[in-house]
């Protein structure tokens, strides 16, 4: 093996290993956004439900969870308890400016009240859909939320 | 130490700021010139007190031109290089805080022969104009009292008539003012894109039937918010470098190019997030999502966001809320500016221009600003 060959390898190596850190967020976006643009509720009510199966603190999968009990099937109780699991969990780690950005995430949902807990409407439903017509509201906050809060745990 | 009336048959001095003068006696006797700063308390004030310097040496000037993707090219620079060819004055060492308003502080550079030496003279070549006054210029010990400006300084050493060295003070200076230039864009963003901005949101809002005025209003946040990230994705940069005839000269530009604002250092990253936070309470975001949520966010995509946040960033975040708030931007570089400078680095060693440019900066999600208003 030349220098040069050793050298593509080393390179590959390099950035597998970079790529790998994003790249199951990147998957999850996709699935994500899919599920939210074909109203396929039930598959994405699933993946979160599996994420947090497997890990009861899985950021992406709580944030989503919250944001899912106020796009899909509207319940602000279990979206409260979803950020209210985030922010404890958030709590823990230690990194006061992420505790202060959950702290505001946290008081915007708390700030929609109780009384519009209540199913959405065909038509609130296809508003919502052609408002958030890029993907999932909230997505791209979750994978940052979940990249960040992992690198955190590796340090 | 035997000196001589006339200095004779000088060599090459080795060392031109510390100079080195051979004297023709019974035996050499070197005689160094020392070049030092001090505050008025007696500290030191230079960022390389114990230099040898060996001029010439010509600070960092780039290139004028904006290249259309906002790329500068970099010019050679070596801070080795630049602590060996002047004393550096970083404007950091010499400001001080009193009563709330920073000030400059009284300082001296100070040039020191033996006290026996006789037709000395020192002599300022070039450097800015109306900044600092030369004292004692026909003793061995002279002082160069209270630049003001920040530029290179180019001294002359005469001993009996004879040229014997130059050396160099340099004080790095940032980029010149673009006040215009970045006054027009505070107000295009608040009184053009943001209200654009906003019918367009407030148009395309599910009315949710009436009845969730609370989810109305996340739905619209998070929709903002979705429409950050896209310009945090792509880059809220104001990239380029504006110049003047003699700003600016300063360190790399590799820390990104720093212009001044109403007599205050301006980087890069700091003046981009004053108006990442501006736009973003143009766009209705949450202040405190906007102060917080890049510095928890921004691990993902590193530098997407820019650095990791800390109290310098936060402080350029409050700016653009106060910028937001109709605070004037000279009230909020003056109540601010400084805070934003995180030290040892080149925003806060540079001195603030005071030149003035007309000239402008690369926009660089132009496209994408304009497709969220349209």
């Amino acid at each position: 093996m030349n220098g040069l060959t050793k050298l593509k390898i080393a390179i590959l190596l390099f950035a597998s290993l970079v790529l790998s850190a994003e790249e199951p967020f990147d998957s999850l976006t996709d699935d994500v956004n899919d599920y939210w643009l074909s109203s396929n509720e039930s598959a994405l009510l699933q993946l979160i439900s599996d994420r947090i199966s497997n890990d009861p603190n899985d950021v992406f999968a709580l944030s989503l969870k919250c944001k899912y009990y106020i796009y899909v099937d509207v319940d602000l109780t279990k979206a409260r308890a979803a950020i209210d699991t985030l922010h404890s969990f958030i709590s823990t780690l230690g990194d006061e400016n992420l505790s202060l950005y959950v702290d505001s995430l946290k008081a915007q949902v708390y700030a929609i009240p109780l009384s519009e807990s209540f199913p959405l409407s065909q038509s609130e439903k296809n508003e919502l859909l052609a408002f958030f017509d890029d993907g999932f509201p909230g997505v791209e906050e979750s994978v940052q939320l979940a990249s960040r809060v992992s690198t955190l745990l590796q340090q | 130490m035997k000196t001589l009336d006339q200095p004779c048959a000088f060599r090459t001095p080795l060392d031109p700021v510390r100079a080195a003068f051979f004297w023709r006696s019974k035996a050499y006797t070197l005689l160094k010139v020392d070049v030092t700063a001090e505050d008025g308390d007696g500290n030191n004030v230079a960022a390389n007190p114990n230099g040898s310097f060996t001029p010439p040496f010509s600070p960092v000037t780039p290139e004028i031109t904006i290249p259309p993707l906002g790329n500068i090219p970099i010019p050679e620079f070596s801070e080795d290089r630049l602590y060996r060819s002047a004393l550096v004055i970083y404007y950091q060492d010499v400001i001080e805080k009193v009563e709330d308003e920073w000030q400059l502080k009284n300082f001296d550079v100070k040039f020191n022969l033996p006290d026996e030496l006789t037709g000395v003279e020192w002599s300022q070549k070039s450097g800015p104009s109306g900044s600092g006054t030369l004292i004692d210029a026909d003793k061995p010990k002279a002082i160069f009292r209270n630049p003001t400006k920040g530029g290179l300084y180019e001294f002359e050493l005469s001993i009996g008539g004879n040229l014997l060295s130059t050396f160099q003070v340099w004080l790095p200076l940032a980029g010149p003012g673009i006040e215009s230039y970045w006054e027009g864009e505070i107000s295009y963003f608040k009184n053009i894109w943001g209200p654009l901005y906003r019918d367009k949101l407030f148009s395309s809002l599910p009315t949710l039937g009436g009845g969730r005025p609370g989810m109305f209003t996340f739905a619209r946040h998070d929709r903002a918010l979705k429409d950050m990230l896209f310009l945090i994705g792509i880059n809220l940069d104001w990239t380029g470098q504006v110049s003047g005839d003699i700003s600016p000269s300063g360190g790399p530009l590799t820390q990104g190019a720093r212009q001044t604002l109403h007599g205050v250092t301006s980087p890069f990253h700091k003046r981009n997030n004053m108006m990442y936070a501006l736009i973003g309470r143009e766009m209705t975001i949450d202040a405190a999502i906007l102060q917080w949520g890049p510095n928890a966010l921004d691990s993902i995509e590193p530098g997407a966001a820019g650095s990791r946040d800390d109290q310098y960033t936060f402080e350029s975040y409050l700016a653009g809320f106060d910028l937001f708030n109709d605070v004037p931007l000279s009230e909020v570089m003056e109540n601010r500016g400084i805070e934003m400078l995180p030290p040892d680095r080149w925003g806060a060693r540079e001195w603030p221009s005071d030149e003035h440019s007309d000239g402008t900066l690369f926009r660089k999600a132009n496209a994408e600003l304009f497709e969220l208003i349209n």
